[in-house]
């Protein structure tokens, strides 16, 4: 990772997480905290997406399993599974928000011009190494739930 | 709403509070528990107990996205997360009978 | 006659003519004695013959020994006293009766004569009949002889069986005795071979058990190294779960560089080198844990392999079990046929000495039986001679001629009157009617002077397949025949000696007797035949 950039870095960085066969980018400046997989208490009725609540310093928070988000196909079973707590929604009411994934790999810088452009809150594409990463924005995150 | 105290319940592996005020009663029902408040019967596994003081926040965005049911807000109670519920709104999955439980989503 | 005035001369005369007749009775006499004797040789060979013979030695002594009396005589009657005696010595009895009756005779010479020829007569029909009875003893003799020899040469061969079957017995005895000890020999060695595979079985049985005590201890090993894997296995989690939380702290170390911009440069490298540390732990273990799954296998691997083994010991330890128990029945097996060899062995050995002995037994019967053989052939031999005795007294009696139907002579002088006068053509009538009166005889013949059979009969046939055509028989010149020629010169009835008939080679003898014709010449001869063996019977 090249921080000697000119272009501020924490633009670009991108905290990488693999959900299901699916590997993310999550830009870093709405990333919170990467810890391992929280307890999670499911709510009945709802919707897949939602795996439930879980607490996180002093708050319960929702935890949406991000596979499920991204439509991924299941992948081998985690080893060490971890929740991204990250700040999602709107700029102005944004909130703590879990995303259950099957694994963080690494922090990555990726420029804007290799993102190739998708849709609402998944921002793009980009190719990280041999690696094809979705890009996320966190702060469409629900938009169209 | 934040009332004075609110009756925790167990109920298809979470954690849900009543505010205790409108608790009636808590009756055997079926297989399981049932706390009457109000009009109301919510179906419970186990009856943890009257709590206190808890912080109640309005329900967060993103489980107002992805759980449509009316839920009055969210509290912790020893480290674990919970979901108060409004006895006048009450959750359809909650009243159903202990045997059916609903769609509890599996993560 | 007038006694007193008895010519002396006379007298001398007949004292003469007494010793004379004395003497030829003696000379008679003697012959018949030489006879009796051998009949008196005989066992159960009448007495009185000799009685008689005595009585009339005595006459005929005392005739003999009478002197010639000088007051005594008489005129001869030379031609009847020579007829008499001329008969006498040709043994013609009835002759010599009838020479006496003639006239010249002195009555007591004529009755001496008389009394005589009739008691010769009787002597030999006496002889005869002893003879006869001798003959009859003498086929017994044979018939037994016969039958001891028959019987002998039957028991010889069975004795010569018997001792070929018991040899064959004693053979196969043997034989067995031979197989069973060859048995016991290869039952004792099975035995031994039985205890040194049991021997062998047993070792083999102790380093079965040694392998699975071995395996049980490679078990024991095994199980502690697996428990020894799984102690390192939970090692490794723990690492490994520091690595995650270690690769997730550099994470947000560089998380929080981020967000610091430039002052969380530092941060973010040393939260890299972190993150690169906590990567190769979690490589190390991951080696380590297939390192430990590698390990884990093998043990899994060595496990099931040492319970394969354990089983298959097992197995092996029950195929020997199986084994040993059939050597044990094999062992007894064995030693049971062993046991069964030697009964039989001993069994034969007691049958090989008892067939020995009977082997012996029979050797010695059959040299009695042998014995018994050599003394029947001798017996046999005497019947032979008692039957030539036989044939000789017949020779000897028909030598006399005298009055019975026995006396050949007599009855071929008989015939040859009836037949003397008959035309031809009545010859053979006359002959069969003559020879059907006397079954005794075997074959009449009448032939003319020339020796020209003019008749025949006979008992068995004379002419056919083998025998000469009846053609030849009759109308043979038989004049050069002995028979013929005797009859012929002597002018009375002669006996041949005996030959053996061309009829089936038996000993027969023939009477022949002149007939004179009416001139006195001869006109043929009569000739009978007899079988020796029928006539002497009967």
């Amino acid at each position: 990772m090249d921080l000697s950039q000119s272009t501020p870095a924490l633009g670009r960085s991108h905290l990488l997480v693999r959900a299901g066969e699916q590997v993310c980018a999550l830009p870093v400046a709405a990333v919170r905290r990467v810890v391992r997989a929280l307890s999670v208490h499911p709510l009945p009725g709802a919707r897949p997406e939602l795996a439930g609540l879980a607490e996180f310093a002093g708050e319960a928070l929702a935890v949406l399993d991000l596979s499920r988000l991204l439509g991924a196909p299941l992948g081998p079973h985690p080893a060490f599974p971890v929740t991204v707590v990250v700040w999602a929604g709107p700029l102005e009411r944004r909130e703590a928000v879990g995303l259950a994934a099957d694994e963080a790999l690494e922090v990555v810088l990726i420029d804007d011009a290799a993102v190739v452009p998708g849709a609402g809150f998944l921002r793009g594409d980009a190719m990280v190494g041999a690696r094809l990463v979705r890009v996320l924005d966190l702060e469409r995150l629900g938009e169209d739930a | 709403m934040s009332a004075a105290s609110y009756l925790l319940f167990r109920r298809g592996g979470g954690l849900w509070g009543v505010a205790s005020d409108e608790v009636v009663r808590v009756a055997p029902h079926a297989a399981g528990l049932a706390v009457e408040a109000g009009a109301t019967a919510f179906a419970a596994d186990e009856v943890v107990g009257v709590v206190a003081g808890l912080a109640v926040r309005p329900l967060p965005l993103f489980v107002r996205r992805f759980w449509s049911e009316p839920g009055a807000g969210l509290a912790l109670h020893a480290g674990e997360p919970l979901m108060i519920v409004d006895p006048r709104q009450p959750p359809p999955p909650f009243l159903s009978p202990p045997e059916a439980s609903g769609g509890t989503p599996d993560v | 006659m007038n006694d007193g005035a008895r010519d002396p001369r006379a007298r001398t005369m007949s004292a003469r003519r007494a010793r004379a007749l004395g003497l030829a009775l003696l000379a008679a006499l003697g012959v018949l004695g030489a006879g009796l004797l051998a009949l008196a040789a005989r066992a159960g060979a009448p007495v009185w013959p000799a009685g008689a013979f005595a009585a009339l030695a005595v006459v005929a002594l005392a005739l003999s020994a009478r002197r010639p009396s000088p007051a005594a005589a008489r005129p001869l009657a030379f031609g009847a006293e020579s007829a008499i005696l001329a008969e006498l010595r040709r043994g013609d009895l009835v002759r010599a009766a009838a020479a006496s009756r003639g006239e010249g005779l002195p009555a007591e010479l004529a009755a001496a004569v008389a009394g005589a020829t009739a008691a010769l007569a009787r002597v030999a029909d006496e002889v005869r009949e002893a003879n006869v009875a001798t003959a009859s003893t003498a086929d017994g003799v044979a018939r037994i002889t016969a039958d001891l020899a028959s019987g002998s040469a039957e028991l010889s061969a069975s004795v010569v069986e018997i001792t070929a079957a018991m040899e064959e017995l004693a053979r196969t005895a043997a034989e067995i005795a031979g197989r069973a000890a060859t048995q016991a020999e290869l039952a004792a060695r099975a035995e031994g071979r039985g205890v040194t595979g049991a021997s062998a079985l047993a070792d083999a049985v102790s380093g079965v058990a040694e392998v699975k005590a071995r395996i049980g201890a490679i078990a024991a090993r095994t199980d502690a190294l697996g428990a020894r894997t799984k102690e390192i296995g939970r090692v490794l989690d723990l690492i490994e779960e520091i690595a995650q939380e270690t690769h997730v702290l550099s994470l947000n170390a560089a998380i929080e560089a981020a967000a610091a911009g430039e002052g969380g440069r530092r941060i973010a490298v040393v939260a890299e080198e972190v993150r690169h540390l906590a990567s190769r732990s979690r490589d190390s273990v991951a080696s380590v844990r297939a390192l430990l799954d590698e390990f884990a296998g093998a043990i899994r691997g060595t496990v099931v392999a040492t319970e394969e083994g354990s089983k298959e010991t097992e197995r092996v330890l029950e195929r020997a079990r199986r084994a040993a128990a059939a050597i044990g029945d094999l062992r007894e097996v064995a030693s049971e046929t062993a046991e069964r060899a030697r009964r039989i062995s001993g069994a034969t050995r007691e049958q090989n000495v008892a067939s020995d002995e009977v082997v012996a037994t029979l050797r010695d019967v059959g040299r009695v039986v042998q014995r018994a053989s050599q003394a029947l052939e001798g017996l046999d031999g005497t019947a032979a001679r008692i039957e030539r005795q036989v044939l000789s007294l017949e020779l000897l009696t028909q030598g006399l001629r005298r009055d019975s139907p026995r006396s050949l002579k007599h009855l071929s002088e008989e015939w040859a009157a009836q037949l003397r006068d008959l035309p031809h053509q009545e010859l053979q009538r006359e002959l069969d009617r003559l020879f059907a009166a006397s079954p005794s005889l075997d074959c009449a013949y009448f032939v003319d002077a020339k020796g020209y059979t003019l008749a025949l009969s006979a008992r068995r046939p004379v002419a056919g397949p083998g025998l000469p055509s009846e053609a030849e028989v009759l109308g043979r010149d038989l004049s050069g025949r002995p028979w013929f020629t005797a009859a012929a010169r002597s002018g009375r009835a002669c006996l041949t000696s005996p030959y053996a008939s061309v009829l089936g080679g038996r000993v027969c003898w023939s009477v022949a007797v002149p007939i004179a014709g009416p001139d006195g010449a001869l006109a043929g001869v009569l000739g009978l035949d007899v079988e020796a063996h029928g006539w002497t019977r009967t």
